[in-house]
C-alpha cells in the first residue's frame, strides 16, 4: 500500500513546505497587522518661535531660553535670490533629545542646549534646504550649560543627516560666552567642545567655580551673603498633549495613572490640553475619551521622559474609535450592527475575529457617529469578538477601539444597557482606580470573604483568589 | 548528469524556503510573547567595601505590560543591601513595594494602567556594599510579567543572571552609587474617600498615592483635624505616619483631612480634602466660646451697671 513513488513523495515534500511557509508568513504579517500602532510625534523644546520674513531684507531674530541661554540667527538681504516670502521656524531643545538618535562625535561633550532652525516657502509650504547667501548663528550660553567641556575649545556644529560636521568659520568669544558661525544647511546645531582636563576629577582647582564646575566646587546655593535683588524666573516644565477624539467628547489626561485634566473636544473632534507643574523624569501619560452615549475609547499611553525646564509637545495624537453593537446574540444569517463614534468624516474599519478575520469599512459621519451592518452568515454559530480603528487620509491612523463580543446563535437578543458595574469596578462607581485598587490590595493572598468572592468572580479574573492577574484586570480597565 | 543538477538545485530552494519560513516563524513568536528583565551596573569587578547600585530594567520587546511580580535573590555572604531606591519608576502604584522579603531576595509587584511598551524602563535600583571576596552572581527568580490584554496573560521573561567579582583590591574606578540631586518635591496628588462593604467592614477610609521623580517616596503622613490649620506651623509630632489605604478615625467625616508626602531627600508635597459634612455652626467650639464670652460681657457690664449706677440713683 506504501506509495514509493519519487514524485509522490516530491510532492508530498513541497507542499509541506509551502503549507509551512504560508503559516509562517500569515503569523508573522498578522502579526504585524495586529500590532499597528497609532502615529503621533513627541517634541521638547524651551523655546519655540515662528517667523515669516521677507528675504529682500535683513532679518534679525533672538530665541531666549528659560534658563539664560539664548541663539541669535541673522540672515542677509536677498539670502534667496528669487525673493520669495518664507517662514522660519526655531527651537531650542535638550541635548538628550538630539544626541539620543545623533551620537557625539568621540571625545566631544556638547553643551546641554541644541537648537534646529528650518525655513519652507510660504507659498507652498515646500521646505528649504539651503540658501543662497551664508545666515549667521551665534549661540549665548551659560556657565552650567558647558560644564565639564574646555570652553576655549567650543565650536558650532551642524547635523549633515548622518554625523556631526564643524561649522568651518566657528569662534568662540569667552569673555562674551558666545560662539558665532555661518552656515547655509539648517536642521540641528549645537556648540560641542573637548572635555575639560579638570572638571570631574574631584578637586576644585584652575579656574573652575561652583556655576563653572560643580560636580568639584560644589552647588553656589551655600552661604555667600551680600548681593541681593533680582527675581529667579523659574523655567516652567510643562507637557501638551493634542490630537484628535470625537466631536464635543470629553477627554481624560492621566498622569501617572491619575487624572490630571479633562478637556472638551471641539465640534471637529480637535482637542489640547496641558499640564505645567511637572519634575524632570519619568512620566507615563495616558489619554482617553468618553462618547456621546458614555462609552469610552480604550487607553492610549504614552511614556515620556519629561527635562527640566523644557515645554514637551505630544501631537497628532488620534484617539481609538468606540465601540458597542446592537445585540448580544445575533441569529445566524441576521445582521448585526456595529457602531460607535469617532472623528468626523473618519475612514472606519470594522474587524471581526473568527476563525478568519473579516474587515469591513465604514465613513463616519458629520458628528463621528459610524454604524456598520455585519452579515452574521459569513461567522460560523459561537462568540466572536470585534473592534475598529479610524484613519483619515494617510496621515492619522488611530489605534484599535476596545475588543466587544457578541453571540452568532438561533436567536436574537438585544443588547441591554451597559452594567452600572463593569470589569474590574470593584465599588461599582463607574471608575476603576485607586479605590478599587486598595479594595483589592486588601484581598491580596488573603483568603475571600463569602461576598467578596462572589464579587471576584464578577469582576476580576474568578479564579476565588485576589492576585497578580486580578490586578492586571484592573490595570487594562483603568480609568484613573 | 544535468537532471541531478536540477534536482539539486530545486531541492536548495525548498531548502532555502523552509529555513526562511523557520526564521520568520522564529522571529514571530520571538516578537509575540516575551519581555526580558535586565540587572544592569556600571561593572561587574568591585573591591571589598565599595558600594555600587544595580539598576532592574524592563524591556518589553514589543509587547504591552501591564503587571509584573519579580524576586531578586543574592548571596547574602557577598553583599549587604543599602537602600533600595524607587524613584522615577515605571511602576505607578505597588502591590508590595520593593523590599527585602527574606535574607538574600528582594520581592515587588506591581502595575503600570494603560499598559507600558519601551526597552528601557527603570523598575528600581539597589544598592550594595560588597562584604568580602568571591564571585557571585544577582538572578531574578519567580518572575511573572503579564500582558495588558484584560486577561492577565503571561508573558514569557528572559532573565539573564548579573554576574560580579570582588577582590580585596578596591578598583579606581568613578562612583558607582548615583547621587541624586532632590530639591523637587513628590508630585502634586488627590486623596480620595471612600467606603466598600467589602473592606474595613465598610468604615470610611483614605486612598492616596503620588510619585517622587527623584530618592523615591520616603513615607506619608495624615493629620486628621475638625478646623482647618496652618500647615506651615503644624508641628511633625501632630502628623501620624500612613499607608493607603488609611482608615479614618473621624468616621462622621466633618475633620479636615491632611496628606503629606515626603520623599527620601526631605521634601514635602501637602494635598488637602475639605471635610465632607461641615460642622454645623452649634458644633464649632469656638463658637460658643465667642457666645460665651459675649455673654459674660453683657452679663458683667449689667451688674457693673446695676452696682454702680444704683448707688448714683442714691
Amino acid at each position: 500500500m506504501q506509495n514509493s513513488n519519487p514524485k509522490f513523495k516530491n510532492f508530498i515534500f513541497i507542499g509541506i513546505i509551502f503549507i509551512f511557509a504560508f503559516f509562517s508568513f500569515y503569523l508573522v504579517f498578522e502579526n504585524a497587522r495586529a500590532s499597528g500602532t497609532a502615529n503621533f510625534q513627541i517634541e521638547i523644546f524651551y523655546a519655540k518661535e515662528t517667523h515669516q520674513i521677507d528675504t529682500t531684507q535683513t532679518f534679525t531674530e533672538t530665541l531666549s531660553n528659560p534658563n539664560g541661554s539664548s541663539f541669535d540667527i541673522n540672515l542677509p538681504a536677498d539670502v534667496l535670490t528669487s525673493g520669495e516670502e518664507i517662514e522660519l521656524t526655531m527651537y531650542s531643545t535638550p541635548e538628550e533629545s538630539v544626541t539620543t538618535n545623533k551620537p557625539l562625535p568621540s571625545g566631544k561633550l556638547a553643551s546641554d542646549i541644541f537648537y534646529n532652525i528650518s525655513f519652507t516657502k510660504v507659498s507652498d509650504g515646500s521646505t528649504i534646504s539651503s540658501f543662497n547667501k551664508a545666515v549667521t548663528l551665534t549661540f549665548y550660553y551659560t556657565d552650567s550649560d558647558i560644564n565639564g567641556i574646555n570652553e576655549s575649545t567650543l565650536t558650532a556644529y551642524h547635523w549633515n543627516n548622518s554625523a556631526w560636521t564643524a561649522l568651518n568659520d566657528s569662534t568662540v568669544d569667552t569673555s562674551l560666552n558666545k560662539v558665532t558661525a555661518t552656515t547655509q544647511q539648517f536642521g540641528d546645531f549645537g556648540i560641542f567642545g573637548d572635555v575639560s582636563p579638570s572638571c570631574g576629577d574631584g578637586s576644585c582647582n584652575g579656574s573652575e567655580t561652583c556655576s563653572s564646575c560643580p560636580t568639584d566646587c560644589g552647588n553656589c546655593s551655600g552661604n555667600g551673603g551680600g548681593g541681593g535683588g533680582g527675581g529667579i524666573t523659574t523655567p516652567v516644565t510643562s507637557v501638551t498633549f493634542s490630537g484628535r477624539a470625537y466631536p464635543k467628547s470629553t477627554i481624560s489626561l492621566l498622569k501617572d495613572a491619575q487624572i490630571a485634566a479633562t478637556t472638551i473636544a471641539d465640534a471637529n473632534a480637535n482637542f489640547s490640553l496641558n499640564i505645567s507643574g511637572l519634575s524632570g523624569g519619568n512620566y507615563i501619560f495616558s489619554v482617553y475619551s468618553e462618547d456621546n452615549k458614555g462609552n469610552r475609547s480604550s487607553l492610549l499611553t504614552f511614556p515620556i521622559s519629561i527635562t527640566s525646564g523644557a515645554t514637551t509637545n505630544v501631537s497628532g495624537i488620534f484617539i481609538a474609535p468606540t465601540i458597542a453593537v446592537d445585540k448580544s446574540e445575533v441569529k445566524r444569517g441576521d445582521n448585526i450592527a456595529i457602531f460607535g463614534q469617532s472623528a468626523p468624516q473618519a475612514d472606519i474599519v470594522v474587524s471581526v475575529n473568527s476563525e478568519d478575520e473579516f474587515f469591513g469599512k465604514t465613513i463616519s459621519d458629520k458628528d463621528g457617529i459610524y454604524l456598520y451592518n455585519f452579515d452574521s452568515s459569513f461567522v460560523d454559530y459561537g462568540i466572536h469578538y470585534t473592534k475598529s480603528k479610524a484613519s483619515i487620509g494617510n496621515q492619522a491612523v488611530s489605534g484599535f477601539s476596545n475588543v466587544i463580543s457578541f453571540k452568532v446563535g438561533t436567536k436574537n437578543i438585544a443588547a441591554g444597557l451597559p452594567s452600572a458595574c463593569g470589569k474590574a469596578d470593584l465599588n461599582c462607581d463607574q471608575k476603576i482606580n485607586l479605590v478599587d485598587f486598595s479594595i483589592a490590595a486588601y484581598w491580596y493572598k488573603r483568603s475571600l470573604s463569602v461576598s467578596f468572592k462572589s464579587l471576584e468572580v464578577e469582576r476580576l479574573s474568578g479564579d476565588g483568589k485576589v492576585d497578580l492577574v486580578d490586578f492586571s484586570i484592573m490595570a487594562y480597565y483603568w480609568t484613573g | 548528469m544535468q537532471k541531478s543538477k536540477l534536482q539539486f538545485k530545486i531541492k536548495s530552494f525548498y531548502f532555502l524556503v523552509f529555513v526562511l519560513s523557520l526564521s520568520f516563524l522564529l522571529f514571530s513568536f520571538n516578537f509575540t510573547e516575551a519581555a526580558e528583565l535586565k540587572l544592569i551596573a556600571p561593572m561587574q569587578k568591585f573591591g571589598v567595601n565599595q558600594q555600587f547600585q544595580v539598576d532592574l530594567l524592563l524591556d518589553t520587546e514589543g509587547e504591552e505590560i501591564n503587571a509584573a511580580e519579580v524576586k531578586i535573590f543574592f548571596p547574602g555572604e557577598l553583599l549587604e543591601m543599602k537602600e533600595i531606591r524607587d524613584g522615577n519608576s515605571i511602576i505607578n502604584f505597588w502591590i508590595e513595594k520593593p523590599r527585602a522579603v527574606e535574607a538574600g531576595i528582594i520581592g515587588f509587584s506591581g502595575i503600570i494602567p494603560g499598559g507600558y511598551q519601551e526597552t528601557k524602563g527603570f523598575v528600581f535600583s539597589v544598592v550594595f556594599r560588597a562584604k568580602t571576596s568571591g564571585n557571585g552572581a544577582i538572578e531574578i527568580r519567580d518572575a511573572k510579567v503579564l500582558l495588558n490584554d484584560g486577561k492577565g496573560t503571561p508573558v514569557n521573561v528572559k532573565i539573564p543572571p548579573f554576574q560580579f567579582s570582588i577582590s580585596q583590591e578596591v578598583p579606581s574606578v568613578p562612583p558607582m552609587v548615583e547621587i541624586i540631586k532632590d530639591t523637587d518635591p513628590p508630585e502634586d496628588f488627590k486623596p480620595e474617600i471612600a467606603s466598600d462593604p467589602n473592606v474595613f467592614d465598610g468604615k470610611w477610609f483614605l486612598v492616596f498615592a503620588t510619585q517622587d521623580k527623584g530618592t523615591g517616596i520616603a513615607y506619608y503622613a495624615i493629620r486628621e483635624t475638625r478646623r482647618e490649620i496652618n500647615i506651615k506651623r503644624e508641628t511633625d509630632a501632630k502628623w501620624v505616619e500612613a499607608e493607603s489605604p488609611y482608615v479614618l478615625k473621624d468616621q462622621k467625616l466633618k475633620s479636615w483631612i491632611y496628606v503629606k508626602a515626603i520623599d527620601k531627600a526631605g521634601n514635602e508635597r501637602i494635598a488637602v480634602l475639605p471635610p465632607r459634612y461641615p460642622l454645623s455652626w452649634y458644633e464649632n467650639y469656638l463658637i460658643w466660646v465667642i457666645i460665651i464670652l459675649i455673654a459674660l460681657i453683657v452679663i458683667s457690664g449689667f451688674l457693673i451697671y446695676r452696682f454702680y449706677g444704683g448707688k448714683n440713683s442714691r
